[in-house]
């Protein structure tokens, strides 16, 4: 099977499978099977995060290797039944996300005694607090229908219930895939082909794929996997805004444009200039993604970690974010593995050592 | 009640057949002016059991089942087939398009949803501007049809202005409860369907699947006039909001409730429903004991606002299953209520006769 089409099946199963903040053992176990074959060790840490080690070649001078760090965070967002109210399930958000796009929304509830589908409602407007006529109906009155009459509902669900969006994935002409948790599945697409493309290369660097957790709510995995792994360089891989209706301006970029490459305080400038002179080196589409101030991603943890890690932040494009439409192109996460296979394939071990900054060159 | 026609006959119950029935037809799309998908499958589930079978200039579905008797009572019963959607009115960049709403769709529920466009549903978004870029001051306002777009990927240019869209629902068990996106009306549907196969002997059936009813009553305005009914019954779905309020205050305008049976009308928006059909219809939810309830009058209403006004008047009664959520991605009925109103339109045609309208009016 083709490479491409594999990842594609990959990513439509993981983003089939729940794995809110906080809760992604679902998800987790389907990374840890996919990064298994990949590499020389996985490992889940007391927190969840996930860890598929790849060992570099063994060192001519006999010192330990240097450590990359690529993070992903494996979470996405949901919600959490906050109130039971007869048939209805009333909730509270877990990540952030606009209520207008709840009604009509489908779910799945994971209960102690299963997992059960429901859809996110408007109630008439005399059962409101007010009419909300013209006006989008206040999240905390929102409700979840099960369809269940309410006997069975009070023995099925309990206030603390995750909540998980339930459409499926949609295949789009052009190699493109609608759907929701692309944010940030797809980038753990992305590190599962780097994972695939170092499999016939040699590389010195031990490199750490690392499945964080959280990152939705408090960044726990990012702040805490650099002090289990102790890296020497991290790279970030999350998704960013892509051109589209409703989406414009600079914090924009085009769908299918290729890997985005995040400049900022968040990120070291000489190795943003390294990744986007490698990009130019093997052809491959880049933009640049101005940071003025925090990415929001794993790199804010990450980067003040210990004495401070260098880091790198890639990015897929991807429209309609934090919706359960997102839509992001195969394309965009192949080139961003391709990418961070080839740059891990040329790191020396000396690598760290020849980054100096401008003024000290 | 003349001899033949007092006794009780068998109740059937709602087979599994019939709901995989209604799965096929509410997961089709036929939205109201293209309702060809839905009338060529019922066109093969009933022409095996009618005499007749034609479609009209407005694409109703009309069928005459004659009867084994001399002068036999004629009865129109109809439902409607169409559904509420979309239509894709302008290409404004690749694979996106402003669209329009058909029927009567809220707003505040379409942003975010997955949709099928065209014949062969082609998998599409409407998308939503991500939460991160948009103002507090702007998610108090509607995201209203004239700023969303479908997107249905880029490099679809086979898709153009013209198509019709639904949303993507796909038909669903819930417990007691089926959910679907055209539940309205392709239950009425579906029951017609059955009626047709078992209707006595003693009656002339017209089976009339109308067009265009959420437009505006539009199929049924000319259905009746091919054939010379003496009297309607109309089949469809109303809504239940029976849900508890806000502030757990009494709920006094709900329209009708779940697990209460069929609903009967006595007056809508439209129509002042014939008294003799109403007691007609009571006296054999007695007698059988079957549930039912007296739709709250109110505003809404069925294809009966056109029919009971056609040619010299037609005395009209309406029953629907009453259902949530209609119009939206999703629509809840729970199977009991279906399984009842069927009980009922059978018990309907087994106990009809001619001296229920020499009665006073």
């Amino acid at each position: 099977m083709e490479e491409k089409t594999k990842i594609k099946e990959f990513l439509c199963e993981i983003i089939s499978l729940p794995g809110i903040s906080g809760y992604e053992t679902p998800v987790t176990n389907a990374i840890a099977k996919a990064w298994e074959p990949f590499v020389d060790e996985v490992k889940v840490s007391k927190i969840g995060n996930l860890y598929g080690i790849k060992r570099g070649s063994p060192s001519k001078d006999g010192k330990p290797n240097k450590r990359l760090m690529l993070a992903v965070h494996m979470d996405g967002i949901g919600m959490v039944i906050a109130k039971i109210s007869g048939e209805l399930l009333y909730f509270a958000p877990i990540g952030g996300f606009d209520p207008r796009i709840l009604p009509g929304q489908f779910v799945n509830i994971h209960s102690q005694k299963g997992d059960f589908p429901g859809i996110i409602v408007q109630l008439a407007p005399n059962l409101l607090s007010e009419s909300y006529e013209g006006k989008p109906v206040p999240l905390d009155q929102l409700v979840i229908d099960t369809g269940l009459e309410e006997k069975m509902v009070k023995e099925t669900f309990r206030v603390g219930d995750i909540i998980s969006y339930a459409n499926l994935p949609q295949e789009l002409p052009t190699d493109c895939i609608a759907g929701h948790s692309l944010d940030n599945r797809a980038s753990v697409a992305a590190v599962t082909q780097c994972l695939t493309e170092l499999q016939h290369m040699r590389h010195s660097w031990d490199v750490f794929a690392v499945g964080t957790t959280q990152e939705e709510t408090a960044f726990l995995g990012g702040a805490t996997s650099p002090f289990d792994i102790l890296p020497d360089l991290a790279i970030v891989i999350d998704v960013t805004f892509a051109k589209g209706p409703g989406a414009d301006g600079w914090r924009t970029v085009a769908l299918e444009s290729g890997v985005s490459i995040g400049y900022g305080a968040n990120l070291h400038p000489m190795l943003f200039a390294e990744i986007k002179q490698l990009c130019e080196q093997l052809d491959i589409p880049y933009t640049l993604s101005p940071q003025p101030l925090m990415s929001g991603t794993d790199a804010d943890p990450i980067q003040i970690t210990g004495a401070g890690v260098p880091t790198i932040l890639l990015s897929i494009p991807l429209r309609y974010m934090h919706t359960p439409v997102e839509i992001i192109s195969i394309k965009d996460v192949m080139r961003t593995g391709h990418l961070m296979a080839e740059f891990i394939a040329r790191l020396s071990p000396d690598f760290i050592e020849k980054i100096v900054w401008e003024d000290e060159q | 009640m003349n001899n033949t026609n007092d006794q009780l006959i068998d109740l059937p119950i709602l087979t599994d057949e019939m709901i995989g029935l209604l799965e096929t037809l509410s997961n089709i799309a036929g939205v109201s002016g293209n309702e060809i998908a839905v009338r060529s499958i019922i066109r093969d589930s009933i022409a095996g059991f009618v005499d007749e079978l034609h479609t009209d200039a407005l694409g109703n579905l009309i069928a005459l089942k004659k009867a084994k008797v001399e002068k036999p009572l004629k009865v129109l019963i109809a439902a409607h087939m169409d559904e509420v959607g979309f239509m894709l009115v302008e290409k404004e960049s690749d694979g996106i398009f402003r669209f329009k709403v058909i029927g009567g769709i809220d707003e505040r529920a379409l942003a975010g949803k997955p949709v099928q466009v065209g014949k062969k549903q082609k998998p599409g978004v409407i998308g939503a501007c991500p939460v991160h870029l948009s103002t507090r001051e702007e998610r108090e306002r509607i995201l209203s049809v004239d700023t969303l777009r479908i997107d249905t990927g880029p490099g679809t240019s086979e898709i153009q202005p013209g198509e019709y869209a639904t949303f993507a629902t796909k038909f669903i068990r819930m417990g007691q409860s089926v959910c679907g996106k055209a539940l309205d009306n392709r239950i009425g549907v579906a029951t017609l369907i059955e009626l047709i196969k078992n209707c006595p002997e003693n009656i002339e059936l017209i089976a009339a699947f109308t067009a265009q009813e959420e437009i505006g009553l539009r199929g049924a305005t000319v259905a009746p006039f091919r054939y010379d009914p003496d009297v309607a019954f109309v089949i469809d779905c109303t809504p239940a909001n029976d849900q508890p309020a806000w502030d757990q205050s009494e709920n006094t305008h709900y329209k009708t409730k779940l697990n209460q049976g069929p609903a009967i009308y006595a007056s809508d928006g439209r129509t002042m429903y014939d008294y003799r059909l109403i007691h007609f219809l009571t006296s054999l939810c007695e007698n059988y004991a079957i549930p039912y309830q007296i739709r709250q009058p109110g505003p809404g209403g069925t294809d009966a606002g056109a029919i009971h006004l056609s040619k010299n008047g037609i005395p009209t009664a309406s029953v629907s299953v009453p259902g949530r959520y209609a119009h939206t991605a999703a629509m809840i009925v729970r199977i009991a209520d279906w399984e009842k109103h069927f009980q009922l339109m059978t018990a309907a045609l087994a106990h009809l006769h001619a001296d229920i309208l020499k009665a006073d009016r």
